[in-house]
């Protein structure tokens, strides 16, 4: 049994009582501070509701990287393909008949899952044929993707009855939501049904890392290319196969932020869930397990930082992005230092 | 076209690829080295934010930029110790570079001057803005040229591109790669920042949250696009320039046929996949980059 | 009348508990061809590194000239007039040969001017002519080579050491190499010689220096050994003879359409060649018609570290990827069962440490590859490539995989045994090829052909 390695949790700690600290020069009480950070998704269940969603779309996002990352490749793409894919379905969702229903729904959900999926494997496309650094494309991509979903909503199906740059709602039939239980225990905050797909996915990919042959082909694969390829694997369904199940998963980000929460494509909606996926792959060491709880620990975070606003005189909620910078400093210093320690 | 909207046109595209051209000459170095740079955008801003600041507060504009490249140089440091002394990852520190950035300055400026939108506007009188160009002219040119001789002239701009590509060789004449790559990644930051100094202080009048506009991204993309070539990357900065200038003018023509704002600002990243799908694996990054 | 020039007294290096130079104590007399010689890990780089400033001693001291030397860079160790040519040469593919010329002349503040003059000084003394306008990726082996010599020559050192020179050369670029030793030596300079080639020792040395584990062991005259007494100080034993099994006469002929080369399974097919004569094509090929005609195929490839083994995962994770359709029902894997079988070969081919669920990085070079021929074994192989297979490995567990590849003739399975190192390939082999710039030269039968005409075939004579 391998002893789990608690260095990036550690890490964590550091770096939000680094971060506490911080707010010392800001003339504020880091005691304050910490208890705003960490009560503040406990106040109501609305409240615990709104960061299940964020967990939820935390947790897609940290599969979308890890997964890539498994298999050698830095997938920094997720952000563009949340948006595209969120586009997709808002437009299916405004466009399709009615009468479609339930079929409807479920032709909402495939479609996104398959842009999501062949936006993804475009990464894949250019690595394997043309060798672009994912990286590289991945950050091209992802403007390319925000411009296309901007001009498509904005140009044909801005929402009318609103100044901010929206689209439509979706169908009210398509609107399950509405009816769902989840969401109606936490008082109708943004969480759903989703937030069980998130669960039962993490669960999936460590079943499909630890026990089939495709798992264990991509974690060879990541480790040494040219053995792996050696031996067999082939290094275009490798790159294929593990950026479609990344791009899979993004697109269910768009699905609970659309299907699931607000029934329309706003843009600007992501608070960079892709960037954060990182982040939350990071902290809990590419374990789809992990992720799950890491996820958490990050959408509490998320939450609470928005409330610094209003309970603190000057920071606001920009300090969200200071206290993930520190974290994510702090994880990669603490894994680190835990490598020197194991090593000698 | 006129020869008069042309002459327009030209110098349009000059004055707006300018904080381009400094971050992607930042870029330039920190890449060569060896070292993946996608936290341009943060020194951009805090560049930005300092001389505007600093401009503000003292009525200067030279300490301004001053300011600006010094700032930019020491927050580098940051991404410095992390990728250096505990081997993170530079992707991932230089993502934490951008939200640390985007995240400190409206905290500090709703301290400083309290407000977390734009810093107090400077001086624009006429003489003022006669400065102000005389400045960034005599900056961008010495820029340039500076920049140019380091990189291609000047024995640290050949140890650069060792380090970027074969570090060992490096290593046999005595000389640390390590400290090449950090001196690279500060002097790149450097540049940086007063590209973000003139962004804030002569194509406006005052910091604005996110002026920076994926700036950074795109510079990132003209090195790319450019093979990683100094020279060639200034010209791919002047032509993504020139792309922009060409739809503000399309905009105020008020022509039927209008290329959407979306399209032109994606433009330098389209470009960018466009030559890796066409051209054949001519350019390559540098070997040691990671 | 020689006299001492570097004097190493009581030299130790540890990293960490772990033990690279143990007091060793030896001179370097002035104008000699000085080798040192050693197995794998035995101290040579790390007693050059010391010399050359890239570490300093844990304890003892060096001796330069009669004056105290403690380098703290490598640039105080070219200030004293000490050049080092790297086996692994230290070149840019996409810089230019006059970059690298560059890189060295400006750290040591030499002008541009005098560079040239320098340069063209130099490369005509030796008659090259290096294209160095050209990026480093245009350039054959052996002008590499030249170049990192160059590197090293135009700094004007008194003293040059030499790291396995010879190693990407053919038989006949050896010779002109060790003319090319002698003649700096009679310019002047003392060589120091790295290498494990004890026949080139034998040629050129004035004094040898022998090395195990860290340790000094002798340190004399060459004159006073010989190449059997070399390798048994090298390696702290005598060496053992191998048993050759008989050959069979009924055996399967594979055609390997392979140029009509044909094997059978009761041999060793050697191929013989100077790395970049084709063994990369070569290999690629052989294992395409091996698929082709469907055989089973055991891969002792020609690199390790590339091709055969997973350092972060476990012995078990590393027989499973390998034989994963075996395990696999219905796209799941059956990790109980693989564990059984991993421990037999553990047991069978005498892998240390005894524990399947170490990871494979913690074993040594000799371990690993005992490994990876257990693995390729494992499922009864047609075909057996063993590409170097004793790179990187000790002598001691070379003579096991050498035992072991003659063994194979006995279960009739066909061995392909490609090698640079010409001795193993002729000590094994029942028929051989040589591979020159991918043209398959051959087959020979074992002992038809002697050195001279092996050397002549290498550098493309037809005879």
């Amino acid at each position: 049994m391998k002893r789990i390695d608690y260095s990036s949790l550690i890490g964590f700690i550091i770096g939000v009582a680094l971060s506490s600290v911080l707010v010392l020069l800001f003339k504020e009480n880091p005691g304050n501070v910490l208890k705003v950070l960490s009560g503040s998704f406990l106040q109501s269940k609305f409240d615990m509701g709104l960061t299940m969603f964020y967990t939820t779309c935390f947790a897609f996002a940290g599969l979308a990287f890890s997964i890539p990352f498994k298999a050698g490749l830095f997938h920094i793409g997720a952000e563009g393909q949340i948006v595209l894919s969120a586009m997709v379905a808002a437009v299916m969702g405004i466009i399709l008949p009615e009468s479609l229903g339930t079929f409807g729904i479920i032709a909402i959900c495939l479609t996104t899952m398959v842009v999501g999926i062949l936006s993804a494997q475009t990464i894949a496309f250019f690595k394997v044929y043309k060798q672009g650094h994912e990286v590289v494309v991945a950050i091209m991509l992802n403007f390319i993707f925000a411009a296309i979903a901007t001009y498509v909503v904005l140009q044909n199906y801005q929402n009318t009855e609103s100044q901010n740059p929206e689209s439509s709602l979706i169908k009210p039939v398509f609107q399950v939501a509405k009816s769902d239980s989840i969401k109606a225990y936490f008082e109708n905050s943004a969480v759903s049904g989703f937030l069980l797909v998130a669960v039962i996915s993490c669960l999936a990919v460590w079943f499909f890392e630890t026990k089939t042959k495709w798992g264990l082909e991509i974690k060879a694969f990541g480790e040494n290319p040219t053995a792996a390829e050696r031996m067999g694997i082939s290094a275009k369904k490798i790159n294929f196969l593990a950026l479609g199940i990344a791009g899979f998963f993004s697109s269910l980000v768009g699905l609970t932020e659309v299907l699931g929460s607000t029934y329309q494509y706003k843009v600007g909606f992501s608070p960079a869930y892709g960037f954060l996926g990182i982040v939350v792959a990071l902290l809990a060491q590419g374990h789809p397990i992990g992720i799950l709880f890491s996820s958490f620990i990050m959408a509490v975070l998320h939450k609470g930082a928005s409330d610094l606003d209003l309970e603190t005189q000057f920071l606001t909620r920009d300090f969200s992005k200071v206290l993930q910078a520190i974290i994510i400093f702090c994880v990669a210093g603490a894994v680190y230092i835990n490598h020197r320690r194991k090593k000698s | 076209m006129s020869s008069e909207i042309l002459l327009g046109l030209f110098l349009a595209s000059i004055r707006m690829s300018l904080p381009i051209l400094f971050a992607a000459s930042g870029g330039y170095f920190s890449e060569k080295s060896g070292v993946a740079q996608i936290g341009l955008e943060a020194y951009l801003l805090i560049g930005a934010f300092t001389a505007a600041a600093v401009s503000f507060q003292t009525h200067s504009l030279v300490l301004g930029y001053v300011a600006a490249a010094l700032v930019a140089a020491a927050f580098s440091q940051i991404f410095n110790i992390l990728i250096f002394k505990f081997k993170a990852n530079s992707i991932v520190v230089g993502t934490g570079m951008n939200l640390l950035a985007m995240g400190l300055i409206p905290i500090v400026s709703k301290t400083l001057f309290e407000s977390t939108g734009s810093t107090p506007a400077i001086d624009t009188s006429d003489a003022a803005l006669n400065q102000s160009l005389i400045m960034v002219s005599v900056v961008t040119v010495s820029m340039l040229a500076i920049c140019y001789w380091i990189a291609e002239k000047s024995s640290f701009g050949l140890q650069i591109k060792f380090a970027g590509e074969k570090s060992e060789a490096l290593t046999s004449v005595g000389v640390s790669y390590i400290k090449r790559r950090w001196q690279a990644v500060t002097l790149g930051a450097l540049i940086t920042g007063v590209g973000g100094a003139i962004l804030s202080t002569y194509l406006a009048s005052s910091y604005s949250p996110l002026m920076s506009a994926g700036r950074g991204f795109i510079a990132l993309a003209a090195v790319i696009f450019a093979g990683w070539n100094l020279r060639k990357a200034w010209l791919v900065v002047l032509l993504f320039g020139f792309a922009e200038a060409i739809q503000i003018q399309l905009q105020n023509m008020n022509l039927s046929v209008k290329i959407p704002n979306e399209f032109i600002q994606m433009l330098p990243y389209l470009a960018t996949l466009v030559a890796l799908l066409l051209l054949r694996n001519k350019q390559q990054a540098p070997k040691e980059i990671s | 009348m020689s006299s001492n020039l570097i004097e190493f007294n009581n030299i130790s290096k540890s990293y960490g508990s772990c033990v690279s130079l143990d007091q060793v104590h030896f001179s370097i007399l002035k104008n000699q061809i000085h080798a040192v010689i050693g197995e794998n890990g035995a101290g040579k780089s790390t007693l050059m590194k010391v010399l050359t400033g890239i570490v300093p001693p844990s304890s003892g001291a060096m001796v330069l000239r009669g004056k105290s030397y403690e380098p703290e860079s490598a640039q105080d160790s070219f200030r004293e007039k000490i050049g080092f040519v790297h086996q692994h040469f230290q070149l840019a593919d996409e810089l230019t040969g006059w970059n690298h010329l560059e890189l060295v002349a400006r750290t040591q503040n030499i002008e541009k001017k005098r560079l040239l003059e320098l340069v063209s000084e130099k490369q005509a003394k030796f008659k090259w002519s290096l294209p160095l306008d050209k990026k480093i990726k245009a350039y054959s082996i052996g002008e590499q080579q030249r170049l990192e010599i160059l590197r090293v020559l135009i700094l004007d050192p008194e003293i040059i050491i030499f790291d396995e020179p010879t190693a990407v050369l053919s038989p006949d670029e050896i010779e002109d190499f060790l003319d090319f030793m002698l003649d700096l030596k009679k310019q002047g300079h003392t060589l120091i010689l790295i290498s494990h080639k004890l026949n080139e020792i034998k040629k050129v040395a004035d004094h040898v220096t022998i090395l195990c584990r860290g340790q000094l062991i002798a340190s004399d005259s060459g004159s006073n050994f010989t190449i059997e007494q070399m390798a048994e100080k090298m390696i702290g034993r005598k060496q053992q003879a191998l048993v050759q099994a008989g050959v069979n006469d009924t055996g399967i002929t594979h055609d390997l359409n392979l140029l009509g080369l044909k094997l059978n399974n009761n041999e060793i097919l050697g191929v013989a060649g100077v790395d970049g004569n084709g063994q990369e094509d070569f290999i690629l090929k052989l294992r395409q018609n091996i698929d082709l005609l469907k055989l089973k195929f055991g891969d002792i490839s020609e690199d390790r570290f590339r091709y055969s083994i997973y350092p972060k995962q476990d012995l078990i994770e590393n027989f499973l990827i390998r034989h994963r359709n075996t395990f696999t029902r219905l796209g799941l894997v059956n990790k109980k069962k693989v564990r059984r079988e991993v421990e037999k070969i553990i047991t069978d081919w005498d892998v240390r440490p005894a524990d399947s669920q170490m990871v494979m990085g913690s074993f040594s070079g000799g371990n690993q590859q005992k490994f990876v021929i257990g693995r390729e074994l494992w499922h009864n192989p047609d075909v057996i490539l063993a590409a170097h297979p004793s790179r990187g490995v000790d002598i001691g567990a070379q003579e096991k995989i050498h035992q072991a590849l003659l063994d194979q003739k006995k279960n009739h399975r066909a061995v392909v045994l490609l090698s640079s190192d010409l001795d193993e390939v002729l000590k094994l082999s029942d028929r051989f090829v040589i591979l020159f710039k991918g043209a398959i030269k051959g087959p020979y039968l074992k002992g038809s052909l002697d050195n001279s005409q092996i050397s002549q075939i290498m550098n493309g004579v037809n005879l």
